[in-house]
């Protein structure tokens, strides 16, 4: 059975082929992406994250979940050497960089605890793979053609990962080249992360991007992820482990 | 100047970069064979083992260049012991790429920068020898009337590669250069095959592939890409943009 809601302002999709699903099944996980958008929202005064911005709530009442997710955002700062930030441009705290990752992460943990073994959570094009597809195989996961809406250009074969895409298609359309493969590395306009969780792929495919033609090597020496990173002139660069990922099992 | 300093340098590095390139390949292939090969070749060609003691890089000329016509003394390519033929073959494809872009599959080694250590860039002097056949197929053909402007970018000939320091050994490279381009890279001094020295392809040298990206089945479950719907998210994302560019 699949599912679909709009939330947080993307479009959220579970599928679920397990035998004894319910409906209030589905009805947990969207409700949860509810309370944390209500949460966490930088668009929602009465978020707490806006509270925090407007100084109303200090550090001593925060919630556990806002502490939990603080206190990711710093590490993973820290170890992506300040390429993943939870500072806004216009010096806000804003921590919705790890949030959606963080948030599909967990709303897995509830399918888990509710005795689910075979679904995926999608969220904005993060996906969160558990078990079998309805097939019997690993999920089948697309990775979209950044410059060409609706193609895919590598099917990955997933169960239990999660997989993350950061991009910036809309500029990359327009200066694709495919014509001269050689001119050098400009520009990246999608970096594609795969790794044990959704919450590890999408926090690292975030700053990752962020490092531009280097993040492609700092997915290579994280054991765990790997990485299938676009340029703009069409080339793509992937790591070591990523073609097995494109093998069907 | 800038220009012309920047291209030099990705020259250099290129070169540099894809010697380590084929290294690694062959690391990975046949590490004894062509030790062997190596030594042997050591001891048929001792004169190829000066090092130079002042850096020098190939000559990198962007104006149009005429290649001198075969009569006159130049450098040609030495030779060498070939490496297995399965080898050569990626050897051969690796350079095909080098020079032109991509090889048959589109596939394409390239080095992981962040980690590859960076080898010293110095270049031996050309062995300078007299006069040898040269295979006429690969000299261009430089009309009387017409400057030909060449694609290639070095001085034929045989070039020494420093001897470098990789973590369990010394490793030199040579290179030949032919019409203009990188014919083939020869590996003079390889350190000893040893399971500790193949780690060194998964540790220290890890090597990235490319391709193409081309359109694949539509049929899957579900489909990952970035989204930008969330200005939030953007946002947060460029900040870390911002921050990339210090």
């Amino acid at each position: 059975m699949r599912q679909e809601r709009a939330i947080m302002g993307m479009p959220i999709s579970i599928e679920i082929v397990d035998v004894d699903v319910t409906q209030s099944d589905f009805d947990k996980v969207f409700d949860f992406f509810v309370y944390v958008d209500e949460k966490f929202s930088t668009y929602k005064n009465s978020s707490e994250t806006s509270q925090i911005n407007q100084g109303i709530i200090r550090e001593n009442e925060y919630s556990d979940d806002m502490k939990e997710v603080i206190r990711l955002c710093s590490e993973t700062a820290r170890q992506t050497n300040g390429y993943f930030t939870t500072v806004a441009l216009d010096a806000s705290f804003d921590p919705l960089g790890l949030v959606k990752g963080w948030a599909i992460y967990k709303a897995s943990l509830i399918l888990d605890d509710l005795g689910l073994k075979n679904y995926f959570i999608e969220a904005g094009g993060d996906v969160q793979t558990k078990g079998k597809n309805i097939n019997g195989e690993n999920w089948n996961v697309g990775i979209r053609n950044p410059f060409v809406k609706n193609e895919i250009i590598k099917v990955l074969y997933l169960s239990g990962q999660g997989i993350a895409t950061s991009g910036t298609y809309a500029r990359g359309q327009h200066i694709v080249n495919t014509l001269k493969p050689n001119l050098p590395i400009t520009e990246i306009v999608a970096l594609t992360v795969v790794g044990p969780n959704i919450y590890e792929a999408d926090r690292f495919a975030t700053a990752a991007f962020a490092m531009g033609k280097d993040g492609i090597n700092f997915i290579e020496k994280l054991e765990y992820l790997e990485g299938y990173m676009v340029d703009n002139l069409g080339i793509a660069t992937y790591t070591t482990g990523f073609e097995k990922l494109t093998q069907k099992i | 100047m800038n220009i012309l300093l920047s291209v030099k340098k990705y020259i250099v590095s290129s070169f540099l970069v894809g010697a380590f390139v084929v290294y690694v390949v062959l690391q990975r292939t046949n590490d004894a064979v062509l030790q062997k090969k190596a030594a042997d070749l050591l001891q048929q060609n001792p004169q190829q083992n000066i090092v130079a003691d002042v850096i020098s890089t190939p000559v990198v000329d962007v104006s149009p260049v005429s290649t001198p016509p075969p009569s006159e003394t130049t450098l040609v390519p030495v030779p060498v012991t070939i490496p297995p033929a399965s080898v050569g073959s990626q050897i051969k494809r690796f350079i095909n790429r080098f020079e032109d872009g991509e090889d048959d599959d589109g596939r394409v080694f390239i080095p992981k920068s962040a980690t590859a250590p960076t080898p010293v860039p110095v270049v031996s002097t050309p062995v300078k020898q007299t006069s040898t056949p040269v295979k006429p197929a690969t000299v261009p053909v430089v009309s009387p009337t017409v400057v030909k402007t060449t694609t290639g970018m070095y001085k034929d000939g045989t070039y020494n590669g420093s001897v470098v320091f990789v973590r369990d050994g010394d490793l030199q490279t040579q290179a030949i250069i032919q019409g203009g381009k990188l014919a083939d890279v020869k590996f003079l001094i390889l350190p000893n095959g040893s399971g500790y020295s193949s780690s060194i392809t998964s540790y220290a040298l890890p090597i990235l592939r490319t391709e193409a990206i081309s359109a694949q089945s539509a049929n899957v479950n579900v489909v990952s890409q970035a989204t930008l719907t969330s200005g939030s998210f953007r946002e947060s994302l460029s900040s870390a943009l911002a921050l990339a560019k210090k």
